[in-house]
């Protein structure tokens, strides 16, 4: 088995929160979307964000790495205030390439892939360590052949999205992501446009990260997934984190009559 | 209603030959356009006014190969310049900044609606506007100061005024080209830490570009036909040159018809360089499956 993350990483005291959301405010046009989130995701952990539809999951995800730019509150990351910088006693919003190497700690998986149409699987991979973290050509060659077989598809190297399979093109995503050694992983409902029988194979992917000690959100809508992976379960619904625990706690006795409705939907 | 076959009934159906349908439409289409076609080619060809000798022998005319040269040229420069500056103009009008999409929007808007025509003639009697032109700080000294007439020949001119139009439209192709693209492919850029400069080199420009390949085939061949407009600033480009040697010869229709025969070639060229492009653009990447595809 390969780790993904380094000793020193491993080692390193559980005194910092990895992710700390802090009273993360969002709005769009007016209508308030997330009010005031805090949430913090310690090392190795594994989060399963949870809650119907419109609840502002992915917002909060886009926050957490500055896709979507916060009204207010802030979000740390590896102790580093993310889009900022501190200088005395403020907050200066950073540069485009600040915020981008900031980026390139976390990793993040999405819904519709989003891989580059016009590059190999390998080169999909490949690109961002090349530029950004200015590996070699080798280096990042072999850093993508590791990775691609990690996610079961290593005779898959040198094909077109277009040839994959959407369960293929979603591993092809995980280890796009995981090859810039992240130390957060965010994966926003990464099974929801796959055909039933591919979910299970980046399900698998997902788990065998968890096992490995990867520190990860994942939103999501596989409760049985959620239960058997997640340390922590949140329930989110309207902007606001409503209840949150461990699986089992959260789905056997929510506290929450939200929580109960929302459940008793999802795990039919 | 067809009569469906049983199988075990016939099994000898297995063994019957089969026929192409019959399209007798498309013999009778055939047959009227092959009609139309030879009719026109007879008129054109026997007709003694277009004078097939004198177009032959002006064909490969010293003077004409140098206006194609002109014309060409100036297509060719007037493109590159419009493809860089194109692509800073859309940069401009799609990017953070207020302002500078407002003066990106503003010049496309003037340099589009103004008459390729019209520009020209500006730009070539711009030095009776501005006699001089300089160089320096402004509202303060100048450095260097140009007589615009000797700086603002009809070269220059011709150029200047295509190139202003081009850049205009070209920068509304790629920034239609850029935005056709889906966000997710700026977002996954932005997550793995690309930089706006590294996503525009190396995930969104490629992409934009198989699609704007097609239409910028049209503008370069809709640029070579606008440079003929420079012959009203006597620039001797094809257009020019043929009018030169009919004002004193008179042969009017046969020079006329040896610029068209040489813009049809021209746009032929460019026509199958174009098609090659594509073709190699979205031939690309099953090619390279092929190459690499060993391990599997
Ligand atoms: N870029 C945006 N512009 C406007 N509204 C948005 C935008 N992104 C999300 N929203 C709105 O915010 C709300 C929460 O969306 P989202 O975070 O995607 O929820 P979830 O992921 O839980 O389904 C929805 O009402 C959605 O319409
Ligand atoms: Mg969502």
């Amino acid at each position: 088995m390969t780790q993904i993350l380094d000793k020193k990483q491993r080692e390193l005291p559980e005194t910092l929160p990895v992710v700390s959301v802090n009273g993360i405010k969002k709005s769009f046009r007016g209508h308030d979307v997330l009010h005031g989130i805090s949430l913090d995701v310690h090392r190795g952990e594994t989060v399963c964000l949870i809650g119907p539809s419109g609840s502002g999951k992915s917002t909060l995800l886009r926050c957490i790495n500055h896709l979507e730019v916060p009204d207010d509150g802030l979000v740390l990351v590896d102790g580093k205030t993310i889009g900022y910088r501190i200088a005395g006693n403020t907050l200066v919003e950073l540069g485009s390439r600040d915020l981008a190497a900031q980026r390139s700690a976390m990793g993040m998986v999405f819904q519709s892939f989003n891989l580059f149409p016009h590059l190999t699987a390998r080169q999909n991979i490949v690109e961002a360590p090349r530029r950004v973290l200015r590996l070699s050509k080798e280096e990042a060659n072999a850093r993508a052949e590791e990775l691609m077989a990690r996610v079961g598809i290593a005779q898959k190297l040198d094909s077109y999205p277009e040839k994959l399979s959407g369960g293929q093109q979603q591993r092809v995503a995980i280890a796009r992501a995981l090859a810039m050694r992240p130390k957060v992983m965010l994966f926003d409902e990464p099974t929801s446009a796959l055909d039933p029988e591919m979910v299970q194979e980046v399900l698998a992917v997902i788990r065998d990260l968890a096992d490995d000690g990867m520190t990860m959100v994942v939103v999501t809508h596989e409760m049985r997934f959620a239960m058997d992976v997640a340390d922590r379960v949140v329930f989110m619904d309207e902007g606001r984190i409503v209840e949150q625990g461990p699986p089992d706690q959260l789905t056997q006795n929510p506290s929450h009559e939200r929580t109960r409705a929302f459940l008793s939907k999802v795990i039919a | 209603m067809t009569k469906a076959l049983k199988l075990d009934a016939r099994p000898d159906v297995l063994a019957l030959k089969r026929a192409k349908r019959r399209r007798p439409g498309i013999w009778v289409t055939n047959a009227i356009v092959i009609l139309f076609a030879a009719m026109a080619l007879t008129t054109v060809l026997t007709n003694p006014r277009f004078e097939w000798e004198t177009v032959g022998a002006y064909l490969f005319e010293i003077r004409i190969l140098k206006g194609i040269g002109v014309s060409v040229g100036m297509t060719a420069v007037t493109m590159f310049l419009s493809l860089i500056f194109g692509t800073l103009v859309a940069l401009m009008r799609m990017g953070s900044s207020r302002l500078m999409a407002l003066v990106a929007s503003g010049f496309i808007w003037v340099f589009r609606s103004i008459p390729m025509l019209v520009q020209l003639l500006f730009w070539y009697n711009l030095a009776a506007l501005f006699p001089t032109l300089s160089l320096g700080i402004p509202w303060g000294p100048s450095f260097v100061t140009f007589d615009s007439n000797s700086l603002l020949g009809p070269l220059t001119a011709a150029v200047i005024g295509l190139t202003l139009h081009e850049t205009a439209y070209i920068a509304e192709l790629i920034r239609s080209g850029l935005l056709s693209l889906p966000a997710g492919q700026h977002q996954a850029a932005a997550a793995l830490g690309m930089t706006p400069a590294q996503t525009f080199f190396r995930i969104t420009a490629p992409q934009a570009l198989r699609i704007i390949v097609p239409p910028m085939g049209n503008e370069l061949i809709s640029l070579l036909k606008a440079t003929s407009l420079v012959s009203v600033i006597s620039l001797a480009d094809l257009l020019y040159s043929v009018q030169l040697i009919y004002a004193k010869n008179f042969q009017t229709v046969p020079l006329l018809i040896v610029a068209a025969i040489w813009y049809m070639v021209i746009t032929g060229v460019l026509t199958l360089l174009q098609q090659r492009l594509e073709r190699r653009l979205s031939r690309q990447s099953e090619l390279k499956v092929k190459k690499g595809g060993s391990s599997l």
